[in-house]
């Protein structure tokens, strides 16, 4: 039993260490660090679909499919299509048609933008969007 | 699936029972298990679980919690002409309960045949949607060898019958397992 106490308190110290080193500190400051200050309000979001050459319609909602918030309808003519949306969750479906049946491809996300200091500025970051509503 | 778990229940009653001295003597101990993984070509669920285990008539019971890693796409047939696909968070709660028999030397290393259940619910969610993966209430029957490295490490390889409902993933899987019996 006292063994167990000493992993786990090992274990417990190892992950406050690992914790404190995963972000950027405040008194960091590099130059050449590119840096935009102001925030994001709209990222690009990225839709991939199987395409084969048949339009694959596709339904974008803001937020989650279940809300049926329609954004916007569209149909796809390439593996994939980048939007520009305004900083939101977002979901799209894509249908796939077939002999006997109706593939619907759901996907959602949320367009996440985070921040960190340098030089005693703080510095946006915005990563782009993929959805990914290949079929298997 | 649900003839097999109650045949597996009155065939344990009777092999966990045994005489009313052999359950005097039972020894039962923690045990632990933090790498187990059931896994087939398609996915691969990772379980941690504790519980007990009567070393002296060699069965054990725990409350198991297993997870896939990653999101997956799935497949789900909602009607005839509908197929859903999803990304998928999944996760199996569960009572598993075995029994070890028989001892033959393989490899050099003592070994024995398992079998048991893991019975519980998958619960999930999947991306895009605030809908919740429909509870699935499943009996997953195992079977295979267990390696007895030692008195208080085993391992454990078999067949498990994971039916999870999708359709792009067979209900056939391998089940590894390292076990502790803690003292």
């Amino acid at each position: 039993m006292k063994s167990i106490k000493s992993i786990g308190f090992i274990l417990f110290l190892s992950f406050a260490f690992a914790l404190s080193h995963c972000t950027k500190q405040k008194d960091d400051c590099n130059p050449d660090t590119f840096c935009d200050t102001l925030p994001y309000d709209s990222g690009n979001v990225i839709i991939k679909v199987s395409y084969k050459g048949n339009g694959i319609p596709i339904i974008v909602y803001k937020g989650y499919a279940d809300q049926n918030d329609i954004l916007f309808y569209d149909t796809l003519w390439s593996e994939e299509n980048s939007y520009y949306l305004p900083l939101n969750r977002y979901a799209v479906e894509a249908y796939y048609y077939e002999v006997n049946s109706t593939i619907i491809a759901l996907d959602g996300d949320k367009i996440k933008q985070s921040s960190f200091w340098n030089c005693d500025e703080q510095c946006y970051e915005l990563t782009e969007m993929t959805l990914d509503v290949k079929k298997l | 699936m649900k003839k097999l778990f109650i045949l597996f229940l009155l065939s344990s009653t009777t092999l966990f029972s045994q005489e009313g001295n052999d359950i005097q003597r039972a020894n039962i101990r923690a045990s632990l298990s933090v790498l187990t993984f059931d896994f087939n070509f398609d996915d691969l669920f990772w379980a941690f679980s504790a519980g007990i285990e009567d070393v002296q008539n060699e069965w054990g019971a725990k409350l198991n919690f297993e997870f896939r890693p990653f999101k997956k796409k799935v497949q789900i047939r909602e009607d005839n002409n509908i197929i859903r696909q999803y990304k998928e968070v999944v996760y199996f709660i569960s009572i598993d309960a075995d029994k070890r028999f028989l001892h033959f030397n393989l490899w050099g290393t003592d070994t024995q045949f398992f079998a048991g259940t893991k019975t519980g619910f998958l619960l999930g969610n999947y991306k895009g949607t605030k809908a919740n993966r429909k509870p699935t209430f499943i009996t997953t029957p195992m079977a295979g060898f267990c390696f007895n490295f030692s008195e208080d490490v085993n391992f454990k390889v078999g067949y498990i019958h994971f039916s999870d409902g999708l359709v792009n993933v067979p209900d056939s899987r391998v089940t590894l397992g390292l076990n502790f019996i803690l003292r």
